[in-house]
């Protein structure tokens, strides 16, 4: 791994306290091979342990972690990051909070 | 701020029987339950067909292959073979540790089981006999499509469910399993169920390892439960680790990739194949045909004495091959698709053939052998509760070669049949006084805590220590630190704090009570395998070399008496198969 760094911007909501969503943007080491997933799990054990996501199967069957990446909903598991990266709730369902929605 | 002012209101749910688990053993018993005329509640940490391993099995039903024939209708299969063939079979796999009367359902019931399945829609791929097996009883089945037969199943039959919710504690009076209590991740809620049975379906407890090939949601959460109930357990030193499971680059981690490419090297940090020191006649070959345990345990020793990989691994080269080779193994193989499990493994090869090599590990959990103790009626130790599928133990004894799927549905039919019955008879009570809000409570405590050990820091230094102490090579030293060491984290575990305190889909709430099951559960794994002074199956011990059927044919099960584990060696149970005596090398005893 070289010293790069990207730029990750989650949406964030949480039910209970917010009346409206809001972005906050983390840094994080970019490498050759990292999903989304990937950069989610650093930031929950590096930078921001409050950050809700959601993952189970790690390989692309289970479709939990399907949100919006770059304005397009995909798996976090699966999508491999490229550079500075965007991510928000899948739209079409209610959103538990950040990242999780009631999929 | 008092944060307990925070908690949202206990639902309360009542059933005839309780399955706790969504998969292929949960699924099924409850299916057995409804049809058994008792009414039933699924509760899925996750959601129903979308958890735990079942989804990710990458391969097969067994059936014995004249009932491949007979009963599924197969012409592929054998009618030389029979139950009782493939029931020696398991047995000698398991190193004459299984219970024979669990074999014996398995064997029996295999054909029915899988029958019902594909009766209900499951595709099957191909009728498969698999490398070493003696007849064709490989029912290949993808897992997203046992996955997406449960969930038909489910939905066909209305079966009542819950999601999200983990569930945490059992609930008990006079003794008897009455119910249990849980969390629901979205609301932070806590939820009371009241059963007249209790199934456990839970899987296993691989994610106290650094390195594994589960899913998340795999943390013993079962095994736990039983234990604190005052269950028994048993087999808990017998785990079984892959070899050669990418941990790096991260996007491919948990992938089995070089089993479909076992023309790669292993390699140290000194550049060495240091496989060929292990077994001369073997030094030209490729991984793909060692036994898996003695690349795990040649793996282990190239990390533990320093000679890994910076993430405790070693490395996977594809750089002697030819480009042309690797493109001609890659069209035979692979169809020219670098895909497997809906990963594209496309950026993984430019990366090897860009001439990196991967970190791959020795020791990734895989499946976890031993758990909670039944009986041929798939009963608990407990009354009113029962367990099938992987969070059991006592099936495949010392090592398990036979298809996990199968255990899991032969299990979870005749545990969700026995439940019901149970459930008729004994009606509902409800839970001694107290004991709710007490277990609900411990739900609550890291979350209203304010401040303590961080769960993802506690979480870490667990793996390390299951990884490294409680792993593929063991030793009684490494065994005792490691019993020491969760000892103390006992007390941890009653100061664990989040430092977000939301009630919704919070990684860190669960993660402490995740940590609250897999701390017991490595201690009592470290335990049994401190006290089994041979090397048995998936259990290596480098200071005991020697499988010794004269001494150690025996089970450890496993007791919470008061705050302290209670071991014991019961004899194991025959029924017609012999188990061998003499005293012989592991290296030996583990070819098969």
């Amino acid at each position: 791994m070289d010293n790069k760094t990207i730029r990750v911007t989650c949406e964030r909501f949480d039910p209970g306290v917010d009346a409206t969503s809001r972005e906050q943007t983390y840094e994080v080491p970019f490498g050759e091979g990292l999903s989304i997933l990937n950069v989610l799990t650093y930031i929950y054990e590096n930078l921001d342990p409050t950050l809700a996501f959601y993952g189970c199967c790690v390989r692309g069957v289970c479709g939990r972690c399907t949100m919006m990446i770059d304005g397009r909903p995909a798996l976090a598991c699966t999508t491999l990051v490229q550079g500075d990266v965007h991510l928000a709730p899948l739209r079409a369902k209610a959103v538990v909070r950040d990242l999780v929605t009631e999929l | 701020m008092n944060a307990r002012m925070m908690r949202p209101e206990r639902q309360v749910m009542e059933t005839d029987v309780l399955v706790v688990g969504s998969e292929g053993a949960g699924v099924m018993a409850a299916v057995a339950a409804a049809g058994a005329g008792a009414s039933v509640l699924v509760v899925s940490k996750g959601k129903l067909g979308r958890s735990g391993a079942t989804q990710t099995a990458g391969a097969d039903f067994m059936v014995d292959a004249r009932s491949v024939v007979e009963v599924l209708g197969f012409k592929e299969g054998d009618l030389q073979d029979s139950p009782d063939e493939m029931m020696l079979d398991i047995v000698q796999e398991g190193k004459y540790l299984s219970n024979q009367k669990l074999v014996e359902v398995y064997v029996r019931d295999a054909p029915l089981r899988v029958k019902q399945l594909i009766d209900w829609g499951m595709r099957v791929a191909e009728i498969e006999k698999a490398h070493g097996c003696r007849y064709p009883r490989g029912v290949i089945v993808p897992g997203p499509e046992i996955a997406r037969t449960l969930r038909s199943v489910a939905g066909g039959l209305g079966l009542a469910r819950v999601e999200d919710v983990m569930v945490t504690d059992l609930l008990l009076r006079d003794g008897c399993v009455v119910g249990a209590v849980g969390l629901n991740q979205r609301t932070g809620g806590a939820v009371e169920f009241r059963a007249g049975a209790v199934v456990l379906a839970t899987g296993g407890w691989q994610t106290a390892y650094p390195w594994t090939t589960a899913t998340d949601d795999l943390s013993g959460d079962g095994q736990a439960a039983a234990y604190r109930a005052g269950a028994e357990l048993v087999d808990m030193e017998m785990l079984q680790f892959l070899p050669g499971i990418v941990i790096n680059p991260p996007a491919w981690r948990r992938s089995i990739f070089i089993y479909a490419f076992p023309a790669g090297v292993l390699l140290n940090s000194l550049g060495e194949a240091f496989l060929r020191h292990w077994d001369p006649l073997r030094a030209d070959m490729p991984m793909g045909h060692w036994p898996k345990e003695t690349v795990s345990i040649a793996m282990k020793l190239e990390v533990l004495e320093g000679r890994g990989s910076p993430s405790g691994g070693v490395y996977y080269s594809l750089k002697h091959l030819p480009d042309n080779l690797i493109a001609d193994i890659m069209s035979r193989r692979w169809v020219g698709e670098w895909k497997s499990d809906y990963v594209d493994f496309k950026a993984m090869m430019r990366y090897l053939q860009g001439g990196n090599a991967l970190e791959v590990t020795g020791d990734a959990a895989h499946y976890s052998t031993g758990g909670i103790r039944v009986d041929e009626g798939f009963s608990t130790t407990l009354p009113g509760l029962f367990a099938a599928g992987e969070c059991t133990g006592g099936m495949f004894g010392a090592e398990r070669v036979a298809s996990a799927c199968t255990e899991m549905i032969v299990g979870g039919y005749v545990a969700g049949t026995s439940a019901a019955e149970f459930a008729t008879r004994a009606g509902r009570s409800e839970a001694s006084a107290g004991q709710v809000g007490e277990l609900v409570d411990a739900i609550y405590a890291p979350l209203e805590r304010e401040a303590g050990p961080r769960p993802v820091e506690v979480r870490k230094q667990l793996q390390k220590v299951a990884g490294d102490k409680v792993g593929v090579v063991r030793t009684s030293p490494a065994l005792t630190q490691a019993i020491e060491e969760m000892v103390g984290m006992r007390s941890t575990l009653d100061e664990l704090a989040t430092v977000g305190k939301s009630l919704h889909a919070n990684r860190e709430w669960v993660d402490a009570l995740q940590l609250r099951n897999l701390v017991p559960v490595v201690e009592v794994s470290a335990r049994s395998a401190c006290m089994r002074t041979e090397s048995r199956g998936g259990h290596y011990r480098h200071d005991y070399p020697q499988t010794d059927n004269d001494h150690w044919l025996v089970n450890i099960v496993v007791q919470r008496k008061g705050d302290e584990p209670e071991l014991q060696q019961v004899p194991v149970t025959t029924t017609k198969l012999r188990p061998p005596c003499g005293v012989v090398p592991y290296i030996e005893s583990s070819r098969r």
